[in-house]
């Protein structure tokens, strides 16, 4: 069965299921994920776990800021579904190459 | 809470309570100074990423038994030539520090959610030293090469 919904509020994580796939789009330009923000986050990824997806897509284009917090919620989750990171600006790859991160994604 | 960092200024002393409001109003101000002093990006990026890890260690270790009204840090914020300066200092009562071990930071970044912070402070700082006083607490002082 086709499934498909779709989530927009304004300044919110917004999100898109369809079939086994989850997408999840940030708040806005220049959006930052950090301890303040994290379990909003953490909220609509597990949605999609919930769910029983199998990839998440993440469209990272608007991201300008990730702390810890962010990149701990990213790991947890890449080991439940497949994680596909799209428009990783050069800052964010370098983070996640530091952290020991990057093997975890698929960066588009 | 309020920050303005003056452009014409290079030197700045701020202290922040455990508010996670106030962490964000200094990070937007930071980036805001270095913007206007034409700072690439990336290096805005590095410096408030290495200025916000360090606050968290400071409000998540050094203070776990602290009340939450004597959680207070210290920064302190230098701008040179080619590189800026940061302290932060905490005066909690956890000697956190006694456990940071680079390769454990390293075998945690991938086994666990958290451990992440002062590995990034590590790679992307220039230096990065860490200090401890019985009567003036800790403090990490990093210096980030613009």
């Amino acid at each position: 069965m086709k499934q498909k919904k779709d989530n927009k509020e304004k300044g919110a994580f917004s999100w898109k299921i369809k079939k086994k796939e989850f997408y999840v789009d940030l708040p806005h330009e220049k959006s930052s994920i950090d301890i303040k923000n994290v379990s909003e986050f953490a909220d609509i990824m597990k949605k999609g776990i919930s769910k029983g997806v199998e990839t998440i897509h993440i469209d990272l284009s608007n991201l300008v800021f990730i702390d810890t917090s962010g990149l701990g919620k990213l790991l947890s989750f890449s080991k439940m579904a497949r994680i596909i990171l799209y428009n990783v600006s050069e800052e964010i790859k370098k983070v996640l190459e530091i952290t020991h991160l990057l093997p975890f994604f698929n960066i588009k | 809470m309020s920050i303005k960092l003056d452009k014409e200024n290079h030197h700045f002393n701020i202290s922040i309570a455990k508010n996670l409001n106030d962490i964000r109003i200094l990070r937007s101000a930071m980036g805001a100074w270095l913007e206007d002093l034409k700072i690439d990006e990336f290096k805005i990026m590095s410096v408030n990423l290495c200025l916000t890890e360090a606050i968290y260690n400071a409000m998540l270790h050094a203070y776990k038994e602290t009340k939450e009204k004597d959680k207070v840090v210290d920064i302190k914020i230098k701008k040179e030539k080619n590189f800026i300066e940061i302290i932060v200092q905490d005066y909690g009562k956890i000697e956190w520090f006694k456990n940071y071990k680079l390769s454990q930071l390293k075998e945690d970044a991938i086994t666990q959610d958290h451990g992440k912070g002062l590995l990034i402070v590590n790679g992307l700082a220039s230096t990065m030293e860490i200090k401890n006083d019985k009567n003036k607490g800790t403090w990490i002082h990093m210096r980030i090469n613009l």
